[in-house]
Parts: structure tokens; C-alpha cells; sequence
């Protein structure tokens, strides 16, 4: 679903991101970890086009972004969602509205199949008694949630996550996870994460979501319960280079010091 | 360093000059955001009704008692009428609604992009697929185009009613006197070159507004920032290009 091919890039001399290789397949989420300014922010921004590398391949969805304009690039960007942190929720539209930007920018949709999409997504994130509220009106878990809903509109098959769960107190971070397993697990959907929350990116590699015979979601932990298998790698970034590429049992098992010193 | 300075405000101008181009460029291409472009013009034209009347009301007031002063000297103050309107429509009218409207509407349009930039708003309007030179940039400058003429208009009229109240109860002259002085002064080509320059003020303040908030970086400091350049770019570009298009009708009506 994303395949990144010699991807360099730089700003005013200085090299951010150095012949970056990287294939995230179907349905899997692939953690990007690093110190500041290692390149994952500008690597994910990579991803969906809102900033250019300066040479290498990268193919999102079937579609080669490096070869497209900004125009061909806007109805790609619509193929991927993205929940930004804090959210980046429009101030001056309400819940409803910013959950529903796509479709009134389209337009030609009713009020009634609006209304009836927007329930639909908040439902899944449990924040339908959010609808009629603005943003200011949000705590920062509850306006990551909405963020999610209003990426998961169009169905994407890509997630990107920036600091989903930075500046969250545990519980809240834990349901933003939860939800994180469940579009991964449950919808199939690929996603990337940047993250500088350990303990987010090893619940979301040792977590993973199923149905119960009653069709309950549940989550369960590889660690207690008999999961074999959970789709998630990690990629360690240091000084615009991939320095790692594995699962959760490779990394910790890594003999490099700074992975060791950075996972503990 | 001088030459630094010099080729980091070409890059600045070849910027400016590329989101002017595509702000134009989108008049053409759809979406056209209708709706959006309504909601501006309430704001930046209803919205600002109440500093123009007021500017212009007093500026024609004090116009009229600081001329009638110099004209009493050469026994004219029959013509309070004729200097006030003719130096509205032609000068003060444009120049000073476009001087509000920096202060009012470049640095409220800069703020509002350079929050929406510095919150990652723009990132997300360009992650769900919409441009945002169409949805935000075009149709401030569209309404700001259409409106600053309108509050030129306003501002020239409550002048001229600013003026006359001053003649009539300060300088004692009759209102039909003050009144048919300055409508003769003013001649067809005064409206035309008054209600011109306006199109290309209110292009100049929506313009430096918006390309000021979309170039904003540095967190809350930097919105701060980037609405205080908003404003004094734009009033300064304001003044230069009052030269240049001043020389310009006179060429062209001369």
C-alpha cells in the first residue's frame, strides 16, 4: 500500500531525510520512532504529498506521487486519511461539519445523508453527542476521535497518524489505541504512525481487535491471551536514516545502543 | 549579507507574484466556493461599514474646516465644497478605505491563516483534498475586490456629508451652495479613476493578508508577527501603487 524507493530530501543545505526505503503492506501499521528532527514528521507529510521529496520513488495507493502535480495529487490525498495532532479540526466549523467536510465540498449530498454519515462515524469513535458542538468545546482526547472520524470518511485504506496520543492522560490515550487496533484489525486498514508514546506503539504491537461469537469487539493482548499474530513493524529513524526495520520481539532484542537506550 | 537580503526579497515577490497568479487563476476553475465568497463580503464589507462612515465623515469634516481657513484668505470659501470633493473622490476617498481595510481586514485575514497554518489546519485542508489558494485565498480576494469599491463609495459620501455639516453650521454657508459646488467639481473622469484604484487596494490587502498567514511559521509568536507585516506591507504597498496608478489615469485621461 505504500512503497517509498530512495527518498531523500532536504531543507536549506541540510539533509533531513537520507535514501529512505520502506514497503507498509495491507492492513499492516508500520510505527515510526526517532528522536526530534530525525525526519519522521517530514517522512509521513512525504507520504501523502503535502511535502516533496527531492529525488526517490513513492507509490501510496497504486499511485506514483512522485510524478503528479498538485491537482492529480488532491484527488489521491482523498484516497488517504489523516489525523493530525491535536487534531487540526477546523475552529470555525462545528463537529458535524468538520466530520462532513469532504462531502459538503463535494456537494450534492442532503442534509438527511449528511446527517446520517456523520452518526455513522461518530458512533465509531463513541462521540454522537459531540455533533452540534465546535471544537473549542472538545477536550484533546475527545478532538483526536472526531479527527479520526472525519479521516475515516471515504472509507481510506491508509491512516496516517501524527502523535495520536501526545499530551493524552493514559485512559484516553489507551481508547484512541483501542480504536487504532480496531481500523487496523477489524477494517483492514494500513496505517502509519509517528510516535514518540512507547507504550502506545507496544500496546498497538501487542494488542490486536476481533469479533466475539455476539459480534462484540474485543481487544486482546498477545501477552495474556492466544494471539499468534499481530501486524505491526516498527522503524527506528536517526539523522534522516532508517537505523531499524522489524517487529516488536527485534527491537527490543536489537543490539544497537541507542535502540536501547531509546526503548527503555 | 546584502546580497542575501536582495535574493530572499525576490523569492518573497516570486512568491507573492505565483499566489496572486493562482488565486486569479482558480476565478476559472472549479470549485468556485460561491458560498464562501458571500461570507467574506459580509464580513469585510458590512462588517467594516462602521470605521469607513466614521473615517470618512470626520476626514470630510476637518477638510472642510481646515480649507475654509486658507480659502477665507482669498475670499472663497464659497468653494469648502469643491476642495472636499474633490479631494475625496480623487485621493483621500481610496486611499484612506484602503488604509482602514489593511488595518481591519489584511491583518484579520493574516491572523486567521496563520493560526489555521500554525494549528495544521491548511495541512489538513490539503490532506482532505481541498486546495486551499480555492478555498480560502480566492474568495477573501474576490470579496475584498468587490467590496472595496463599495466602502470607497460610502466613505466619499459621508465625507461630503461630513463637509457639509461643517459649512453649514461653522462656516455658515447655505447647503445648496455647498452641495451644487462640489457636484460640478466633480467630473467623470474623478469617479471612474476614484472607483478604480479601490479594485486594485482591495487586491493589494486581501493579497499581502493572505500570502503573510500562509507564510507564517513560529507558533502563536509568529501569527503575531505575520499580522503586523500584513498590515504595514500592505498600507506601504497601498501608497506606492496610489503614485503609480494616480500617474497612470492622468496619463490615460489626459
Amino acid at each position: 500500500m505504500i512503497h517509498l524507493e530512495d527518498v531523500s530530501i532536504s531543507f536549506g543545505g541540510e539533509q533531513i531525510l537520507r535514501d529512505i526505503h520502506m514497503d507498509v503492506g495491507p492492513a499492516e501499521c508500520m510505527i515510526l520512532l526517532g528522536p526530534s528532527g530525525s525526519g519522521k514528521s517530514t517522512l509521513m507529510k512525504i507520504v501523502i504529498g503535502l511535502v516533496r521529496a527531492d529525488s526517490g520513488r513513492i507509490v501510496v495507493a497504486g499511485h506514483e506521487l512522485s510524478s503528479m502535480t498538485e491537482n492529480e495529487m488532491m484527488a489521491v490525498r482523498q484516497k488517504v486519511g489523516m489525523v493530525f495532532q491535536e487534531g487540526a479540526l477546523f475552529d470555525s466549523l462545528s463537529v458535524r461539519e468538520n466530520v462532513a467536510y469532504r462531502l459538503y465540498d463535494e456537494g450534492g449530498w442532503s442534509e438527511e445523508e449528511i446527517e446520517e454519515r456523520v452518526l455513522q462515524l461518530l458512533s465509531f469513535v463513541d462521540m454522537q453527542h459531540t455533533i452540534d458542538m465546535m471544537p473549542a468545546e472538545l477536550s484533546g482526547g475527545m478532538r483526536r476521535r472526531v479527527a479520526i472520524a472525519r479521516a475515516l470518511l471515504g472509507n481510506p485504506r491508509i491512516l496516517i497518524y501524527d502523535e495520536p496520543t501526545s499530551g493524552l492522560d493514559p485512559i484516553t490515550a489507551r481508547s484512541i489505541c483501542d480504536l487504532m487496533v480496531k481500523l487496523r484489525d477489524l477494517e483492514g486498514v494500513t496505517s502509519l504512525v509517528v510516535t514518540s508514546d512507547l507504550s502506545a506503539a507496544f500496546f498497538l504491537s501487542t494488542y490486536t481487535a476481533r469479533l466475539d461469537e455476539e459480534n462484540e469487539t474485543v481487544i486482546l493482548s498477545s501477552e495474556t491471551d492466544d494471539v499468534c499474530y499481530i501486524h505491526t513493524r516498527f522503524s527506528v529513524l536517526k539523522d534522516g536514516g532508517i537505523l531499524f526495520e522489524g517487529n516488536l520481539n527485534e527491537l527490543k532484542g536489537a543490539d544497537n545502543p541507542f535502540i536501547q537506550e531509546f526503548i527503555t | 549579507m546584502f546580497a542575501n537580503t536582495i535574493v530572499a526579497g525576490l523569492i518573497q515577490i516570486q512568491k507573492f507574484s505565483l499566489l496572486s497568479a493562482r488565486a486569479i487563476a482558480n476565478l476559472f476553475r472549479r470549485p468556485r466556493y460561491i458560498r464562501d465568497t458571500f461570507e467574506q463580503m459580509d464580513i469585510i464589507g458590512v462588517g467594516s461599514l462602521t470605521i469607513i462612515l466614521l473615517t470618512g465623515f470626520f476626514t470630510g469634516a476637518v477638510l472642510a474646516l481646515q480649507s475654509a481657513a486658507s480659502l477665507r484668505s482669498f475670499g472663497a470659501v464659497g468653494l469648502t465644497g469643491q476642495l472636499v470633493a474633490v479631494s475625496l473622490v480623487r485621493e483621500l476617498g481610496p486611499v484612506l478605505t484602503a488604509l482602514m481595510l489593511a488595518g481591519r481586514i489584511g491583518s484579520g485575514i493574516a491572523s486567521e491563516l496563520g493560526s489555521m497554518v500554525v494549528t495544521d489546519q491548511i495541512n489538513a485542508m490539503r490532506a482532505l483534498g481541498t486546495d486551499p489558494t480555492k478555498k480560502l485565498v480566492t474568495p477573501r480576494m474576490m470579496a475584498t475586490v468587490t467590496m472595496t469599491p463599495l466602502l470607497t463609495a460610502v466613505c466619499d459620501f459621508f465625507g461630503l456629508i461630513g463637509g457639509w455639516l461643517v459649512a453649514l453650521y461653522e462656516l455658515k454657508l447655505r447647503s445648496s451652495l455647498y452641495w451644487s459646488v462640489a457636484f460640478d467639481s466633480i467630473s467623470y473622469d474623478d469617479l471612474i479613476g476614484g472607483l478604480t484604484k479601490p479594485l486594485v487596494f482591495g487586491f493589494i490587502v486581501s493579497m499581502v493578508g493572505c500570502y503573510k498567514g500562509l507564510e507564517t511559521w513560529g507558533g502563536t509568536q509568529g501569527v503575531g508577527k505575520s499580522t503586523t507585516q500584513a498590515v504595514v506591507a500592505a498600507s506601504i504597498m497601498v501608497i506606492i501603487s496610489d503614485f503609480f496608478l494616480n500617474k497612470l489615469i492622468i496619463e490615460l485621461t489626459s
